[in-house]
């Protein structure tokens, strides 16, 4: 196939040709998604150094495993999900118990489980929500992370944020039913499909 | 111990064929692979041009995983990234870490001639790769076992065209017991095999 016609076919079109073993197809496919794979793992860890680290040990996990690609999802959301899933792992092993570790659940019903498919059902779904997370408006974010990540308590925010308990309480709920809404839609279209809307 | 290699690029450079082969001689001995670079000190975007770096190094990755086999596993990398005059901060950078093997690619190295001299001094070996290498990885368009043949046999062809100062005994013996060239040269036997059956 010539090059100008794989640059034409969509992304799950190309893993048809790689898993057929056509190597332009994935060099196409890599270079589609390489900058966004290193810009979603700086969204995560702030870092430059590592989020290249993380990228690249992303890139070649996910481009090793295309024959596993079921399709149930479009193959960004699918990536995405791993660069999330790599990210939290590098945050929960260097921060253990700091940052992540003992974070209270927004979703409490749906992350309760107990065998191993659970725990890694869990995983993308909470990956899924700090791809939300991260997309809101910053002082939404602010909050949520502030109250649920870092356990800071009412009084504590109305101080931060110089703002009444009720105002406070009030943020709160819409920034969480914001998020609780946005999370329902990713799980029906697709991670990708509701960030690009937002 | 494992062997340490450094591949120094010029920041701005295209360094696909360079990282290609260097990557190559890495995987081949099982040794971690170090990057060098530098952003220059008058830079006045220095995040962007620090996240333009990696971003150079995801693509050479690409390019190099796009025509490698998915059997080896790539080398570890680590990129070091200085601020300054790209020469003078290498010096000082060989200085402090004596590394086994230094990959330089005139393409990409950008470093002047006299310069060598101060690497080689300060190295335990140096492979200075071909002006024009015919290392072309894009000519191959599929993963099979003819290409993999072919990746090998270009490998040697640049090492074959490569200028080598200082390298010690045991680097063709640790060369030697990687197994791609067990492959290479079983298939050669094979072919001559079958060559005087016919």
């Amino acid at each position: 196939m010539i090059l100008g016609a794989i640059k034409k076919l969509s992304d799950e079109q190309l893993i048809v040709h790689i898993n057929d073993g056509d190597r332009r197809a994935f060099g196409e496919l890599y270079s589609r998604y390489y900058k966004k794979v290193y810009h979603k793992s700086l969204s995560i860890i702030k870092d430059p150094d590592e989020a290249y680290d993380l990228a690249q040990e992303t890139l070649i996990k996910a481009f090793n495993k295309l024959s596993t690609f079921r399709g149930e999802s479009s193959f960004s959301t699918w990536l995405f999900i791993i660069t999330h899933r790599h990210c939290l792992a590098a945050l929960r092993k260097g921060k253990k118990g700091m940052a992540l570790g003992n974070e209270p659940n927004l979703f409490p019903d749906s992350f309760a489980c107990t065998g191993l498919e659970e725990v890694d059902q869990r995983f993308e779904k909470e990956t899924i929500m700090y791809g939300l997370l991260n997309s809101l408006p910053d002082s939404e974010m602010q909050l949520l992370t502030l109250k649920y990540r870092d356990g800071e308590s009412i009084a504590k925010l109305q101080t931060k944020l110089n703002l009444s308990s009720s105002a406070v309480k009030m943020r709160l709920k819409r920034s969480k039913e914001k998020l609780n809404a946005l999370y329902a839609l990713a799980l029906t279209y697709g991670l990708d499909h509701v960030l690009t809307q937002l | 111990m494992h062997k340490k290699i450094l591949f120094p690029f010029s920041p701005g450079k295209s360094l696909n064929s360079g990282y290609a082969w260097a990557m190559q001689l890495a995987a081949r001995m099982n040794a971690p692979l170090f990057f060098f670079t530098t952003v220059p000190a008058n830079e006045k975007n220095k995040d962007q041009f620090l996240h333009h770096v990696h971003c150079s190094l995801l693509e050479a990755q690409g390019s190099y995983l796009q025509y490698t086999s998915q059997r080896r596993a790539p080398a570890r990398t680590e990129p070091h990234i200085e601020q300054g005059d790209f020469t003078g901060s290498l010096s000082q950078f060989l200085k402090r870490i004596r590394f086994d093997i230094v990959v330089i690619d005139p393409q990409t190295s950008g470093l002047p001639k006299t310069s060598l001299k101060y690497v080689v001094e300060n190295s335990n070996g140096v492979i200075v790769l071909p002006d024009h290498p015919e290392n072309s990885y894009h000519s191959f368009s599929t993963s099979t076992k003819e290409s993999e043949k072919k990746i090998t046999e270009s490998f040697y062809s640049v090492l074959h065209h490569s200028d080598l100062y200082k390298l010690q005994d045991n680097f063709f013996h640790t060369l030697g017991k990687d197994k791609g060239v067990f492959n290479y040269l079983r298939s050669l036997f094979e072919k001559k095999r079958r060559r005087s059956f016919t």
